[in-house]
């Protein structure tokens, strides 16, 4: 087994250290001294004005490796991409040049109400060919392959076509998309909805992953005896992450990886530690698999879609 | 003679689109009603019980929002009272686009009729102020017009417009809000304050070092700062002024005042 192929053979950038998310309480103490981290990520949103926050992103970006990462587009939505999203998108991604520009394979808008969260969406055939388009016009406006995410899910829908991996295998196919895999998202839903995580990681094409997620979830105890696992971002990454990361590993190649915390946030040390640590399995996980040293991208190639 | 039959399947006139599942659902998250459940798998991942968690996941990252974004109406109402408001706006005036720093501008309309607030009727204003303050850190970047342009704009012979930069803004107050505002920034000093109800203009906007602005405005700088703001060409706003004046004295202090929204970077030139 080999690195992962997406990476062989591109200029070394500093990806193969685990980066982190970008979050406020953060911000001024990365700019005053260089963290260890390999890279950081932003979300998109949170820069779309100007000011000191985009002022700041500027510095970061001129100081880190980058990718920008979308919680609002809503590329799930059946009528349609709002326009001015995606521009500002387009205008951050070309001020920053990040490495990815990602987004989830979600919705979180219909008509004139949006919600702060990702929404599932049904696999359908009627769904892959809007969230195929809306896709294809996000790589047309940023001008680059973007990547997916899988999101956290708390609910299934009835008649679907398409299993999660398959929806997303043919999303692939259909745009030349890459993916993220967010390997605690697969933990999250697979309790949730009853599905095996380690089944997910398998049935997923090995030639599209670029960017690994790691988090911490929450439990939730039911009134009918059943446990929900809640996405919070609050915690470090579960054992059972850790187990279900190494496996991601020897499927995909060593990968870029992030380490999201987004509620209660320690402080900057405590990520750097969780970075550290997914840094320590990639090079044991490298040294099992006979991986060649990995060889990261200084950008990811753009792709045209289909 | 072979009939044409024609044949539907079963499953297409079945299955709902993706719009009605959208529509169904957001109506679902922002009413706590389950018009959805009827799109749900029918087992365990299907639980109707589980819209509750989007329910309740919008509600409380929507309060949080709010709340960095109103922090003096939260002091001034108490945590739990913020929550009550926000649980009745929320409903009615849902996050209007995908990026979330554009939620909340309704808030001081709100608040203005909002019955269980009206023994605080200044909070509307002070919504009004705490919003500005908000789209003045979160608004997008724009040249300003310094000095040197514009000495060489007026000595070019040709007339020009300036206009407000994107960050600024010409509100008017009931009530002394800034006063409220600034007594609330610091916590540990106890300042008696006096509640005044006392109409004014105020500017609140970003200057180059990043920081929000509260410029109280005379009745001059209204007259000339609202021209730029509906097109004026710099002399036609100029000449409002000059016509609104009753003395020297008063001019010489709206060039001050001028100089002051200049060297504030508050004016951008329309190109």
């Amino acid at each position: 087994m080999t690195s992962n192929p997406l990476y062989s053979g591109l200029e070394k950038s500093g990806l193969e250290k685990s980066g982190i998310g970008l979050r406020a309480p953060h911000v001024d103490e990365l700019i005053a001294q260089r963290s260890p981290v390999g890279f950081l990520e932003a979300h998109s949103e949170n820069y779309f004005g100007g000011g000191k926050n985009r002022a700041q992103i500027r510095e970061i970006a001129e100081m880190y490796p980058v990718t920008l990462h979308g919680v609002g587009l809503s590329l799930g939505r059946a009528d349609g991409l709002d326009q001015d999203h995606l521009r500002q998108i387009a205008t951050l991604a070309k001020e920053i040049d990040p490495l990815f520009v990602s987004e989830h394979l979600t919705w979180s808008g219909y008509s004139h109400s949006h919600v702060p969260d990702l929404l599932p969406i049904p696999f359908t055939n009627e769904s892959l060919d809007v969230f195929a388009q809306h896709v294809n016009d996000f790589q047309d406006a940023v001008g680059r392959q973007i990547l997916v995410e899988n999101p956290s899910n708390y609910l299934a829908f009835a008649d679907l076509d398409y299993s999660e991996t398959d929806f997303l295998n043919a999303l692939v196919e259909k745009t030349g998309c890459g993916l993220l895999l967010d390997i605690n998202n697969i933990a999250v839903s697979a309790n949730n909805l009853g599905y095996n995580p380690e089944d997910y990681i398998d049935n997923i094409r090995t030639d599209a992953v670029k960017q690994f997620h790691l988090a911490g979830y929450e439990v939730k105890p039911q009134p009918d005896g059943t446990n929900i696992y809640l996405d919070t971002h609050g915690l470090p990454v579960y054992p059972e992450v850790w187990k279900l990361y190494k496996r991601a590993l020897k499927r995909f190649g060593d990968t870029p990886t992030l380490i999201e915390w987004d509620t209660d946030i320690p402080a900057l040390n405590v990520l750097e530690a969780e970075a550290a640590k997914a840094d320590v399995i990639r090079r044991e996980a490298e040294a099992e698999n006979g991986h060649a040293p990995f060889v990261p991208a200084s950008k990811p190639e753009s792709q045209t879609h289909a | 003679m072979r009939r044409l039959c024609l044949r539907q399947n079963p499953r297409a006139k079945l299955m709902p689109s993706l719009q009605d599942i959208q529509s169904a659902l957001m109506h679902d998250i922002y009413t706590g009603e389950r018009t959805s459940a009827k799109y749900l798998a029918d087992n365990m991942a299907g639980n109707p019980d589980r819209l509750d968690i989007y329910f309740n996941n919008n509600l409380l990252i929507l309060t949080d929002f709010l709340a960095t974004v109103y922090p003096v109406v939260v002091q001034l109402v108490g945590a739990e009272f913020f929550k009550t408001i926000c649980r009745h706006y929320i409903p009615v005036h849902p996050q209007p686009s995908g990026d979330l720093q554009k939620c909340g501008a309704d808030m001081s309309a709100f608040l203005a009729t909002f019955e269980p607030a009206q023994k605080h009727p200044y909070l509307s204003d002070i919504a009004k102020l705490e919003w500005a303050y908000y789209q003045a850190t979160t608004a997008a970047d724009a040249t300003p017009v310094s000095f040197d342009v514009l000495t060489h704009l007026a000595g070019s012979g040709q007339d020009f417009a300036l206009t407000l930069h994107p960050s600024a803004q010409l509100l008017t107050f009931e009530y002394n809000a800034a006063d409220i505002w600034h007594a609330h920034q610091n916590l540990t000093v106890e300042t008696e304050l006096e509640l005044k109800v006392i109409a004014h203009s105020l500017l609140v906007a970003r200057n180059g070092a990043h920081e929000v602005i509260f410029k109280h405005l005379s009745e001059h700088e209204v007259l000339f700062l609202s021209a730029c703001k509906a097109g004026a060409q710099f002399t036609e706003a100029m000449n409002n002024v000059a016509n609104a004046v009753q003395n020297d004295v008063q001019m010489a202090t709206f060039q001050q005042d001028f100089a002051a929204l200049v060297a504030a970077d508050v004016l951008t030139q329309v190109q």
